[in-house]
């Protein structure tokens, strides 16, 4: 059996098998188990339950759950209502204004939690109708929160940098402030592509008729301490020494708990069971697709894949960045089937040696892979932060969705070119750390 | 059949009590997690179990979910395709894809509960203080595929059940 057939053979599996609707974490098991029963023999899959094991006895992947509750409450406290409350009152005068302050809210969500669905869900549920009340398009609206949702996996804490953290050995301290600089430039450009849109067609985006004063704007404004409160206890728990940045996410979702109850004044035993329950069920959908991403990461390197590409794209002696354009393309389109998780633990594994072999840093690849990432959950048929939208409101039909949604693509890809072209500006904020 | 429906009702509740295993367990991560940081920082006295007996507890909700995420039909995964197919068309790939999905259950159940049965018979445990046995947080990994694979089986029956049924 030849390695090359072998490898073919697996990819062809795991992408039918994906396009049949077989959930991802059993596509990457099934064909993995293939690819190493033709390479080894049955003697190579008594590996594969260990294989898991070992993957999944990890602290540091217990941030996944913790993330994941701290959302989960966030969401059903009726915090995004007073984020966009503020961000709306204060962006009421500039054209599209409520739109941007869709975006503004969504990456204060993510400077909370680090879970991209978190952020649409919980702006989207008010940010959505809010908008179509004042006339704003649909799609307008709806892109605005799908798109600016995945800040959250970008600006700090973040569940993808964990991930990544925890397969690239790359410090997370300094992946999470690499994020920062990013973050807010994509929010920036995404904000700049809603004003040029509503001055090239004001319709999209009435102005509103009423009058906010200056006492309206500062007023509202001490609402938003439960969410500066959290973001300093979470962030500040990291960088204060107090915990790392797995269990800051315990402390993420004890506050979201003490917030619910002692400010929004929502906890109930009722929504603790209901917080919990979800949570369970979303952990158990993620973290068996790392066990098996694992599965399909140990044939690739029986068939020694990361090794040969990285050899033969060295061999091409092609310059750097056509490169890193080409990887970046490719994860884009993979990035249409996958989900952010998967890709993470799948791609990394194959990518990182070439990346390095290329003299990058691994530090910059990973903030780059969730830059890049920004677009695998916007783009369909699998983009979860699309159907997540769907799925809080009725007022936007998925069509509707994609439409306002597509754009985005093209912001997010400019802004990462701009990032690959000038690794600096990326790395600038980490190096200060010492 | 009376009886037959009785056990694959049997297995949807336990596969649903594994998830509610799950939840209480997340609640008990939170607070162990959440103790170990209070007694490391304020008190210098770490404990020496909340690091171990989580990874333990999320191995746990890694896999021990998996049945009855998959009766929910909630596992990350791309329908839109299978969506296009007419409804007995879909029977018959589920029914497909179900049978692969079986023969790696098979394999994790089997290799799995050789690797915990030589930890068991070796005696191994963990490296750390606690020294726990670890044919138990092992076995985790084909208990969870047990249920899983026993899922998959109901999930065929009925899936066939509705194609001899006339399903449209």
């Amino acid at each position: 059996m030849s390695v090359t057939f072998a490898v073919v053979l697996v990819f062809i599996i795991l992408l039918l098998l994906i396009f049949m609707g077989c959930p991802v974490f059993a596509s990457l098991g099934i064909s993995a188990t293939i690819g190493i029963l033709l390479l080894r023999g049955w003697v190579g899959v008594s590996q594969i339950p260990s294989t898991m094991y070992g993957q999944l006895s990890s602290f540091v992947l217990i941030a996944v759950p913790m993330y994941l509750l701290m959302g989960d409450v966030l969401f059903k406290t009726g915090i995004g209502a007073d984020l966009y409350d503020v961000f709306s009152k204060w962006f009421n005068r500039i054209p599209g204004g409520l739109a941007m302050a869709s975006v503004f809210s969504c990456a204060m969500f993510g400077a909370m939690c680090g879970i991209s669905i978190a952020g649409v869900a919980t702006i989207g549920v008010i940010a959505i109708p809010e908008m179509l009340k004042r006339g704003y398009s649909p799609p307008l609206a709806a892109g605005s929160v799908t798109a600016a949702g995945a800040l959250a996996m970008l600006i700090p804490p973040s569940l993808l940098f964990i991930l990544y953290g925890a397969i690239a050995e790359v410090s997370l301290d300094k992946l999470f402030v690499g994020g920062i600089v990013p973050g807010l430039i994509l929010a920036l450009m995404m904000c700049i592509y809603i004003a040029i849109r509503v001055l090239i067609n004001p319709q999209l985006a009435p102005m509103p008729d009423e009058v906010i004063t200056w006492s309206d704007r500062i007023r509202p404004l001490k609402r938003l301490w439960p969410a500066i409160l959290l973001i300093v206890w979470v962030l500040g728990s990291i960088y204060g020494g107090i915990a790392t940045p797995t269990e800051a996410g315990a402390f993420g979702a004890a506050g979201a708990y003490l917030i619910a109850i002692f400010v929004y004044r929502t906890f109930s035993l009722k929504m603790l069971a209901e917080t919990l329950l979800t949570t369970a069920r979303t952990t158990g959908a993620v973290c068996i697709i790392v066990a098996c991403a694992m599965i399909f990461s140990q044939f690739m390197n029986l068939a020694r894949v990361p090794e040969h590409l990285t050899q033969f794209l060295v061999s091409l002696s092609m310059p750097d960045w056509v490169l890193m354009f080409i990887v970046m393309v490719f994860l884009l389109i993979l990035g249409m089937f996958i989900d952010g998780a998967s890709m993470v633990l799948v791609t990394t594994p194959i990518l990182l040696p070439v990346v390095v072999a290329a003299g990058y840093d691994p530090l910059w690849y990973g903030i780059i892979l969730i830059l890049n990432l920004e677009m695998a959950v916007i783009t369909p048929p699998v983009g979860l932060n699309l159907y997540t939208l769907k799925s809080v409101t009725d007022a936007v039909s998925m069509a509707e969705i994609l439409r306002g949604t597509m754009p985005y693509v093209a912001v997010e890809f400019a802004c990462l070119m701009f990032f690959v072209f000038f690794p600096e500006l990326a790395l600038w904020l980490p190096s200060t750390m010492k | 059949m009376k009886s037959l429906s009785v056990l694959t009702t049997g297995i949807d509740k336990v596969g649903e009590f594994f998830l509610r295993a799950c939840a209480f367990l997340l609640l008990l991560m939170l607070v162990t997690v959440l103790y170990d940081v209070l007694m490391r920082y304020f008190f210098s006295r770490p404990t020496s179990w909340a690091l171990e007996i989580n990874e333990y507890f999320f191995i746990f909700l890694s896999v021990m979910p998996a049945a009855e995420i998959l009766r929910q039909k909630k596992h990350i995964g791309l329908d839109i395709f299978l969506k296009k197919l007419s409804g007995r068309r879909q029977l018959y790939v589920e029914i497909f894809y179900s049978i692969c999905m079986l023969f790696f259950s098979s394999i994790v159940v089997w290799r799995g509960f050789e690797m915990t049965a030589n930890a068991y018979k070796y005696g191994m445990a963990s490296s750390s203080l606690l020294s726990f046995p670890l044919f138990i947080p092992y076995s985790l990994i084909p208990a969870g595929f047990v249920w899983l694979g026993l899922q998959l089986v109901v999930q065929i029956c009925r899936n066939i059940n509705m194609l001899r049924g006339g399903y449209e």
